[in-house]
């Protein structure tokens, strides 16, 4: 039997103890060495040879991230570590750390419980370590820190053991700093990293050691031998006498939570419903002869086995064969493979059970964030796994030749699913097929993608920016009337306060219809009166629709097609085509005809539309543009030409910063300026800069650049370059 | 001036009067989407002795073709049944004078008194409905309320029968009377009438519990119209026309 073999039997036996089970991820910011770490953390596993570690980056199975160097799918592997005796079966995701692959990190999050944070010994905390902590700290995922790159310190900072000390220190404080801010309230204090109990580590990916206090003290190394032996070449002694993976899997397993007990404060904020039923009991207890809870958190599509679901298994145990529930669609679908994860090859398994992470395939219509169960009734699905950005730039793909059409459809649909940050939709007016994502290199990557490992020659157009109209003031009230001339509706449109357009984003009011009871005092606390918070019907992509009507008899009849003339309405701004966000929708009153053939869609779906247009034309409509704040470090001689490429790019400097000769620039920067910068800040610093972005949401246009775009964004879509005005859409006598 | 003149229940039934005002107009315009004619717009054209353009509910509701030339020719508008029974019309005649063009309306023949065939009493129906079929986002079923106050207060229903002459679309009364009975989960109706084509050749009524009328079938009923009537509390004389209609 090989090794793997081995470990997949004793992987086996593990699954049936939570006990003896981690379910863990590594986040950082990119380049600050996760996929390093995980090589490293196989080899100790026994399944990758001791040399490759650290530099054969096996879980970037994809030949495009081996070639990028960088990773773009969260991939999982299980392994077994012995630690004091006992083995334990320890489930790693592995998850990307640019800043365009955001989702992927999101959603893997919500299958584990804790998180190794990784952060560059020189480089400290970084914009993308504090997005990952977050997103771990707001999925209750408890994390360790790993200080990675010490050689770095040591060899080109020549730094004395006191000044690396100090360092640490820094890198800490600002970690627990934002633990501090973004911890659940209980976990504030005891998610704390500290040095002294060893859930903090420090060493080298690279190199193959890390150390951590405790260690330390057993063995007696110290930092001084620490910067010796790296000095006098010795690196090789150092790991074996301290093995990153040991300490690494050790520190895991001392102070990361088991399953079991991290379901009992998990399943509270990731299944908010009735915890007293009998699986809300089971999922708290991570019962494995309850019925099946599980969350999909990722679907590759491989192949030869077609769509893969991997997901991680809250109650019950899922058994090859089964027939299972998918939430969503509220269909069943027999589940015909399941396995587990042993770098890149799939372990096929007769059964897993709760507080597992699987692989399973057979859910053909499951999407990334779908709830499987089994039961007599497919249970009420998770919450919404909550993306921090939203698409910001699109392109145009079309196949190279006409026949590959309806292929390029399918696999279109394909990459969407596997990756949910993105949306492929079609214009339904050009008929243009479009593909959105994160930013330029994201959907360089896919449009690879499509390509090579499916096989679609496809042409591309230049990437577009994604745009967004809102309202600066309140519209007066205004009529829509229906071509029978009948109906009748009031509308009035308002800019969202910001509280509330925060409160919708950050998922505090969840998108959808309003439903209970249960929002009134959310909503009353961010300013709604009683009656007014009482009206809110909908949530709609940053938008809100407020019933304000009163005793309009027929109001529930219509109620549907107000809605939905409201959602077109947003989907497609008036102005420019583009989806309307930030805006408060209030009917205030309707006029109905009596009978209800006349008052069906195709009266009260052009009336409600007329009525929005107007209000909105009628709310000083204006154009958002998203933004992204710029990260640039490069030696101090090429800050004027930085600073002059961020400007000519409409960049406003927020922040400058040196470290030794590397100089950092901070600024906030239009999207739309973005495209390109990679060529022109490699001329323009002969390619000594790195830089990397993060996503700031949208932001007014400046005022003289609004008319230009909206007639440079109608003219693309086929539109006549004029924005209709309010007149056009307000009738004489309202 | 707009003259606006009824063709009565099956097309053929404009008024004399009516007559010589649309034979003397400078233009001939007509609706067909309320309710349908016995016979073709080109053959009703030809026995008025006049040349007819049917307009789209869009072309007479949205870009109100009528009125665009009865400021300076006389333009005549026919209409299905009795051209103020549908409510739609009435906009036309107000928009028409709102612009100040002279209006005359020319009654007909409209099912509203015609349902009187079915031997209820015209002083005891309530409030009238359409049965629509649902579509997406849009499930009414107000009509079915309007049945049931109506029966609480022992008046009869007249229940029109969805219609998208654009589309071919005319609602057969069996599905008429599946909806109805999809909500009556307390059978609150005990009875019905199915009136088809009432004014035309082949009229025919026909009167039973809701179930009995249904299990007709759709070929029993044959083309449309048709339309439906939820008796309320039946007086004696109704009882005993009603019989002579009784599902056997």
């Amino acid at each position: 039997m090989g090794r793997k073999e081995k470990m997949a039997k004793a992987a086996q036996e593990l699954m049936h103890k939570p006990l003896q089970i981690r379910n863990i991820g590594i986040a950082a910011h990119i380049d600050h060495g996760k996929t390093t770490l995980s090589d490293n953390l196989l080899f100790g596993a026994g399944l990758m040879a001791e040399e490759l570690a650290g530099k054969q980056l096996a879980l970037d199975f994809d030949e495009q991230e081996q070639a990028r160097g960088i990773t773009i799918d969260a991939s999982n592997i299980s392994m077994v570590h012995t630690y004091e005796g006992k083995d334990y079966l320890i489930n790693l995701i592995d998850t990307p750390g640019h800043v365009d692959f955001g989702g992927d990190v999101t959603r893997a999050m919500r299958a584990i419980d804790g998180a190794i944070i990784v952060v560059c010994a020189v480089e400290g905390k970084m914009p993308q370590t504090e997005t990952v902590v977050r997103q771990a700290l707001k999925e209750r995922v408890k994390p360790v820190l790993f200080i990675n790159k010490v050689d770095r310190l040591i060899k080109e900072l020549k730094l004395s053991p006191e000044e690396m000390q100090a360092r640490f220190m820094k890198s800490i404080s600002e970690i627990n700093k934002l633990i501090k801010q973004a911890a659940p309230k209980e976990f504030k204090e005891s998610w704390q990293v500290s040095v002294t109990d060893g859930s903090v580590a420090f060493g080298s990916a690279y190199a193959n050691w890390a150390i951590n206090v405790p260690y330390m003290k057993e063995t007696g190394i110290t930092f001084k031998d620490i910067i010796d032996m790296t000095n006098s070449g010795q690196v090789r002694d150092l790991a074996h006498k301290a093995p990153i993976h040991q300490i690494l899997l050790d520190m895991v397993i001392d102070h990361l939570p088991d399953p079991a007990t991290a379901q009992k404060y998990r399943i509270p904020q990731l299944w908010r419903h009735d915890l007293e039923s009998k699986i809300g009991l089971d999922m708290i207890d991570a019962n494995e002869k309850g019925d099946v809870a599980m969350v999909v958190t990722k679907i590759n599509v491989d192949r030869h086995a077609g769509e893969i679901a991997t997901g991680r298994i809250f109650s019950g145990t899922l058994k090859m064969g089964q027939e299972v529930w998918l939430s969503g669609t509220r269909q069943k679908r027999r589940i015909q493979q399941l396995g587990i994860y042993m770098g890149p090859d799939r372990e096929s398994m007769d059964e897993v059970p709760a507080g597992n992470i699987v692989a399973i395939t057979g859910l053909k219509e499951a999407i990334a964030g779908e709830t499987i169960s089994t039961g007599p009734e497919p249970i009420e699905p998770f919450e919404a796994i909550k993306h921090y950005s939203e698409p910001v730039v699109t392109v145009a793909v079309e196949p190279e030749n006409p026949k590959d059409l309806p292929k390029l459809i399918e696999v279109l649909r394909q990459v969407a699913k596997e990756d949910p940050t993105l949306q492929a939709k079609i214009d339904e007016e050009t008929g243009e097929y479009l593909l959105s994502g994160m930013g330029e290199l994201h959907l360089e990557v896919v449009e690879y993608r499509i390509r090579k490992d499916k096989n679609v020659a496809i042409k591309t157009s230049e990437p577009i920016v994604v745009y967004r109209e809102t309202i600066n003031r309140q519209s007066p009230q205004v009529e829509g009337k229906s071509p029978n001339k009948h109906n009748k509706f009031y509308v009035v449109a308002e800019p969202m306060p910001d509280e509330v357009f925060a409160a919708i984003k950050d998922g505090t009011i969840p998108e959808g219809r309003v439903k209970g009871k249960e929002l009134q005092e959310t909503f009353r606390e961010l300013g709604f009166d009683r009656d007014v918070a009482k009206a809110i019907e909908d949530v709609y992509h940053g938008n809100m629709y407020l019933n304000m009507t009163r005793g309009v008899v027929h109001i529930g009849e219509v109620r549907e097609l107000v809605i939905e003339a409201f959602h077109s309405v947003m989907d497609r701004g008036i102005v420019a085509g583009e989806p309307a966000t930030k805006i408060l929708i209030k009917l205030m009153d309707t006029k109905l005809h009596e009978d209800a053939i006349h008052r069906g869609p195709s009266q009260v779906i052009p009336a409600m539309r007329q009525g929005l247009y107007a209000a909105i034309l009628s709310g000083e409509p204006i154009i958002l543009e998203p933004m992204q704040k710029l990260y640039v470090t490069a030696p101090q001689d090429y800050m004027g030409s930085i600073t002059k490429l961020v400007q000519s790019r409409r960049g406003q400097i927020l922040d400058m910063s040196q470290d030794g000769d590397l100089t950092t620039v901070v600024s906030k920067t239009p999207v739309s300026e973005m495209f390109g910068f990679t060529g022109d800040i490699r001329g323009s610093t002969e390619g000594r800069a790195l830089w990397t972005t993060e996503q700031l949401g949208f932001e007014q246009m400046p005022r003289e650049l609004q008319e230009n775009t909206i007639r440079q964004v109608r003219t693309r879509k086929g539109l006549k370059p004029e924005p209709p005005k309010a007149a056009d859409y307000l009738n004489p006598q309202a | 001036m707009l003259i606006i003149a009824g063709l009565g229940l099956d097309g053929n039934g404009i008024t004399v009067e009516a007559l010589r005002a649309v034979q003397t107009a400078d233009v001939v315009y007509a609706e067909f989407y309320t309710s349908l004619p016995q016979k073709s717009p080109g053959d009703i054209g030809a026995s008025l002795g006049v040349s007819i353009t049917p307009l789209s509910r869009e072309e007479v509701e949205e870009r109100e073709l009528p009125l665009a030339e009865a400021a300076s020719r006389d333009v005549a508008f026919l209409v299905m049944g009795d051209p103020l029974v549908a409510t739609t019309h009435i906009s036309l005649v107000d928009e028409a004078r709102r612009r100040g063009i002279h209006v005359k309306v020319f009654h007909a023949a409209s099912i509203f008194s015609a349902v009187g065939s079915t031997g209820l009493m015209l002083y005891k129906f309530g409030k009238a409905a359409s049965i629509v079929y649902p579509e997406e986002n849009y499930i009414p079923k107000s009509f079915y309320e309007t049945v049931v106050d109506n029966i609480e207060r022992g008046l009869h229903t007249l229940l029109f029968l969805d219609l998208k002459a654009d589309k071919g679309i005319y609602m057969d009364p069996v599905d008429g009377l599946d909806i109805l009975s999809s909500l009556d989960g307390e059978t609150r109706i005990a009875s019905v009438i199915v009136a088809s084509r009432i004014g035309w050749d082949s009229e025919n009524i026909v009167y039973g519990t809701l179930d009995e009328v249904r299990s007709l079938g759709k070929a029993f009923f044959g083309p449309p119209p048709h339309c439906i009537v939820v008796p309320g509390t039946l007086h004696f004389a109704e009882e005993d026309y009603l019989a002579h209609y009784r599902v056997r």
